[in-house]
């Protein structure tokens, strides 16, 4: 089921399922939603994280999917998470929130790089999701999303 | 060296500011006689932008209230010692004046550090301006701007729910490995990430596939 606004238009433009207490080692994760770096790269469970700033990413994933990231002239960034502060850099990566009804969309996103992150890759609000729109119906756990 | 100015709240202390005080691109400061090569190794030039702070307004009680309310709280514990012993002793350090560019950038970053995001994209809008040709601001300008929904037309996948479901019932039995799956088959499972995706896509197209880290 999609969403419709009040005047008729679609709300939103694509849904996903949403794992609620998703097993992460010796965390749950909250709430996971599937996202992909690109369209040809597969899918991966991530934390949907509005409480964070960035979308957040180990390094070793990144260099693992073959994604490049630009360190050059970055600014060493700093950032206190569950695991305690860690050390990281931003750039700007393009992740796709990956529909299993509708359609997906991409997103140009601020992403915080670390070394040090030992935790899932993250869906922050600052720089991702502060520019969609997005509903989570848990009675179905379903996630939808679009654009304004 | 004797400096009896009194910078005001929220003044920027730019190397031409300090310049005009002494009258030489070099300046000598009373300073405290600590082994900053720790610190200075940690964090060069914030450790130096933080020094031109203390050592200009030195025996100011602003010296104080500016280090209690807007550093102590920003670095490590173990270099929040360094500013309070260096009040009041008698070394002699000597630095160059650093870039006003990073001064700037140190200000984008602390915002950053405290969530005042709005803040750091207005303030690297306005030093872009002062810095058109700043590599590293023309970079952090870039990378702090609001997020850009690219497309919203990308197809849907198929969905990852029995994926899920096989790694909620036999995921802690591959802990400290990457995994990646098609429905409820498990089609590598390897430590590196690398390998797991070559295994992969030898039997499905990955954007079919589900990857995911099951930690120890």
């Amino acid at each position: 089921m999609e969403l419709r606004s009040q005047d008729g238009s679609y709300w939103n433009t694509g849904s996903c399922q949403f794992y609620s207490d998703y097993p992460y080692g010796s965390f749950n994760l909250l709430v996971a939603i599937q996202f992909s770096l690109g369209k040809s790269f597969p899918k991966v469970p991530g934390l949907l994280d509005t409480a964070s700033r960035w979308v957040v990413f180990s390094r070793e994933f990144l260099e693992s999917m073959g994604i490049p990231f630009i360190e050059q002239n970055s600014t060493v960034e700093k950032m206190h998470t569950r695991f305690g502060l860690i050390e990281g850099f931003i750039d700007r990566l393009s992740l796709e929130i990956v529909a299993d009804k509708g359609n997906s969309i991409s997103i140009d996103s601020t992403c915080f790089i670390s070394q040090d992150w030992p935790g899932p890759p993250v869906i922050g609000w600052k720089g991702c999701l502060e520019r969609i729109r997005f509903a989570l119906d848990p009675s179905v756990d379903r996630f939808y999303f679009g654009t304004y | 060296m004797t400096v009896s100015q009194t910078l005001k709240n929220n003044d920027r202390i730019y190397p031409d500011y300090l310049n005009n005080l002494n009258g030489s691109g070099k300046n000598i400061f009373l300073v405290s006689d600590v082994d900053y090569e720790g610190w200075y190794d940690y964090e060069e030039k914030y450790a130096q932008a933080v020094m031109n702070i203390q050592l200009t307004i030195s025996g100011s009680s602003y010296v104080e209230d500016r280090i209690q309310d807007n550093f102590l709280s920003k670095v490590d514990a173990e270099y929040q010692i360094f500013p309070k012993n260096l009040l009041g002793t008698q070394s002699v350090w000597e630095f160059e004046p650093f870039e006003p560019e990073y001064i700037i950038l140190e200000e984008i970053k602390r915002n950053i550090r405290e969530d005042k995001i709005e803040l750091a994209r207005k303030n690297v809008a306005g030093a872009l301006k002062d810095f058109p040709n700043s590599e590293r601001i023309n970079r952090i300008y870039k990378v702090l701007q609001p997020p850009k929904v690219l497309s919203t037309k990308l197809p849907a996948r198929k969905s990852s729910e029995k994926e899920i479901k096989w790694l909620r019932e036999n995921g802690s039995k591959y802990a400290g490995n990457w995994v990646a799956l098609y429905d409820e088959n498990l089609l590598a499972c390897d430590p590196k990430l690398k390998i797991v995706l070559r295994e992969a896509k030898k039997r499905y197209p990955l954007k079919d596939v589900l990857v995911h880290f099951i930690p120890k």
